[in-house]
């Protein structure tokens, strides 16, 4: 099954298929044990606790004044030199970099890894106008030769183990087949090393968006991310309006959040940090920088205080590696482009409830995703909000709301409330169906797929006691 | 009306109550200063777990410790700047034929990417706690002279190591303003994308050199 198919509504059937491909299995659970072990030790001399008070107060600061910050933002990546645009919907995301590219008569682009470009299908959109993009992150360029979507936010291609990876490689660029992933590396090092050259753009994404100074932060091990904004005359940031900071102080915190949080690492190879385009006497360094702030939902997101707080992620992913079914059906089973606890409260709004209803169900609700989450956005909290909008009478404030919902069940919820507030009346009810406990079918599907049947007590609790009582 | 203020009239709109102003947050638990003996100790310590290639040497021995490096690398051709003090005295005192030295003004393009075997650059700044070294790239030594050649070598002021991230940008006042590209190093290029498996040597450098000049005062 070729990954394109993958989308929300069919969950359920795709969770099925993960669920009997042990390989995919084993890829995740060794992969996803690892990360949580080396996250663990990460935070060894920390007060992890109030690090995470620090995180999240600094994200919540950073929403509560969003408008002022992002025009501050704008204001001060103005004055660095660097073009600013805004975009309603991934369209408009599409449209103008499409244009930007358009006007320096781009027909080759190279990427560093971003997930808004994912979430907007920019690649997509630059193939329609015949410009090429190609994906300079190891496991996004293994991805796009594969033709898949990413399968994990910050590792692209933990799906796949290392003869996959051979295996495709050769295919498609004649690498040697080998089981030694320094090889594979070293072969994709040359295979790009001309393509960041010739590249006419480079397009990145940003961690963090600096309204104090102005300045775009990128955090990276490759070097591809330095390459991409550095090599080519022209470089292209993408980011979701969230991603503002307020001053550069809280830079260094959520840094340390981040890269302990996602990989277990106190520290990344390269902290970039862009305040323009190349100035005065400089040789080298894009001549133009532009940063295109998406909203593409998240505007909506915004005007609700508890939903609101889905937009603190600073894109860690450690709660998928915590996530107990993310664990077990991977990635590309949410069918949407992040996937995990926060794929699962981030994407109904994206996409309305109508196609991702299933997702805020695909949760135990073990509370490991908040417990982790190094800016304590309670994920739980909002995947129970979700269910309940999903069934609701559909007033919530999100597309799709009331779209789970289904008139029996609704019905029979009504009754059972009614009942329980007329003690008389719900005596009665009990004694109806203790008389017609046999009466339940052998099958009620799909409950008694894997279950025993449930049949009720020739007893209940209440009778029980007052039996007691009497004896 | 344009997109942005379509955007910014919605936020605008938020229905939620208007907050009081916002607490000031408490950063103390960024305040994790080393004495000066820890500091050094902690950054050899932490640049070489990242497989960081770091020599002490002292201000005036370190070009001999360049020439061993270059040596020992078989490196023939060398960028560096031309202004910065360090690279003028790498330039008086590798003066001996044995190697190409070239300011990567003079190279363009596709040469910079196949002619030079490793750049040498200053830095404005070290941290102890993560062992990075900071860069900021300027028209002397360009933002590619750390970036393409194969080998980095970068000089390393003892005086200046931090404690952490925190302090550094706060005692370099950074909140004041940024040159167009300001960077943390904190080894030679790696990725973990196959499998898991760690690989030094992705798309930056492949290997990372720090001389430190140490001080005996
Ligand atoms: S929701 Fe929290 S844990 Fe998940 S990616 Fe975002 S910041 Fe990381």
């Amino acid at each position: 099954m070729s990954v394109k198919t993958f989308t929300p509504a069919a969950f359920h059937h795709q969770s099925a298929q993960a669920l009997s491909n042990p390989q995919l299995r084993h890829n995740f659970r060794g992969a996803m044990d690892g990360l949580m072990a080396k996250r663990l030790g990460s935070f060894d001399s920390w007060d992890i606790e109030a690090l995470r008070d620090l995180g999240q107060g600094i994200r919540q600061k950073a929403l509560r004044y969003l408008p002022d910050l992002l025009e501050q933002l704008e204001a001060n990546c103005q004055r660095n030199g660097i073009t600013v645009h805004w975009a309603e919907s991934a369209d408009d995301a599409g449209r103008v970099i499409t244009e930007l590219c358009k006007a320096r008569g781009a027909q080759s682009v190279i990427k560093g890894k971003s997930m808004v470009s994912e979430e907007v299908e920019l690649n997509a959109r630059l193939a329609e106008a015949g410009i090429e993009a190609l994906e300079s992150d190891l496991g996004e360029y293994i991805v796009q030769m594969a033709e898949e979507t990413p399968s994990h936010i910050i590792m692209p291609a933990i799906h796949k183990n290392t003869a996959d990876i051979s295996t495709l490689m050769h295919q498609r660029t004649g690498t040697r087949e080998t089981n030694d992933a320094e090889e594979l590396t070293h072969a994709a090092r040359a295979q790009l090393r001309d393509r960041f050259q010739t590249a006419d753009v480079g397009i990145s994404g940003v961690n963090f968006a600096v309204a104090e100074t102005g300045t775009l932060c990128l955090v990276e091990n490759e070097g591809n991310g330095r390459l991409t904004t550095t090599v080519p005359p022209v470089h292209i940031a993408i980011t979701g309006i969230e991603k503002v900071v307020a001053e550069f102080k809280d830079v260094p915190p959520l840094y340390a959040l981040l890269t302990r949080s996602a990989i277990g690492q106190n520290v990344t190879t390269y902290f970039n940090m862009i305040s323009g385009p190349r100035r005065g006497q400089e040789v080298d360094g894009p001549e133009e920088v532009h940063l295109v702030l998406v909203d593409n939902g998240r505007s909506r997101m915004y005007q609700d205080e508890e939903y609101a707080e889905t937009l603190q992620c600073i894109r860690c992913g450690a709660c998928m590696n915590h996530c107990p079914v993310y664990t077990r059906v991977g990635g590309h089973t949410y069918g949407t482009t992040y996937p995990g606890p926060i794929g699962k409260i981030l994407m109904p709004h994206l996409l309305g409830l109508n196609t991702t209803k299933n997702l805020p169900t695909a949760s135990s609700l073990c509370g490991a995703c908040g417990e982790v989450c190094p800016v304590r956005i309670p994920i739980p909290k909002l995947l129970v909000r979700l269910r309940n909008e999903a069934v609701g009478e559909g007033k919530g404030n999100i597309e799709g709301a009331g779209s789970a919902r289904r008139p029996m069940e609704a019905m029979g919820w009504k009754l059972f409330s009614w009942l329980a507030r007329h003690p008389r009346c719900w005596r009665v009810g009990v004694r109806v169906v203790q008389a017609c406990r046999s009466a339940v079918p052998k099958r009620v599907a799909p409950w008694t797929d894997n279950r025993v049947r449930p049949t009720p007590a020739a007893t209940s609790l209440k009778q029980q006691l007052a039996q007691r009582r009497r004896s | 009306m344009s997109a942005r203020d379509r955007i910014l009239s919605r936020l605008r709109e938020r229905a939620a109550p208007a907050p009081t102003q916002f607490t000031e947050l408490d950063y103390s638990v960024m305040h994790r200063p080393l004495d000066a003996a820890v500091r050094k100790t902690r950054f050899l310590e932490s640049l070489r777990a990242a497989r960081a290639e770091v020599i002490e040497t002292t201000e005036a021995t370190w070009t001999d410790a360049l020439a061993k490096v270059l040596d020992s690398r078989e490196i023939t051709a060398l960028g560096l700047g031309e202004i910065h003090p360090w690279a003028q005295a790498a330039r008086r005192d590798l003066k001996d034929g044995r190697r190409r030295l070239v300011s990567f003004a003079s190279v363009k393009g596709r040469e910079a990417f196949e002619r030079l075997e490793a750049g040498l650059t200053s830095s404005c700044g070290a941290i102890a706690e993560t062992g990075s070294v900071c860069l900021w790239p300027d028209a002397d030594e360009p933002r590619s002279l750390s970036l393409i050649p194969p080998v980095h070598i970068v000089v390393v002021d003892e005086r200046h190591i931090y404690s952490s991230f925190f302090e550094l940008q706060s005692a370099q006042s950074w909140h004041k303003g940024l040159p167009s590209n300001a960077l943390l190093i904190s080894g030679p290029s790696k990725t973990a994308d196959i499998e898991q498996t760690l690989v030094f040597g992705a798309h930056g450098p492949k290997a990372l050199v720090v001389l430190l000049i140490t001080r005996s005062d």
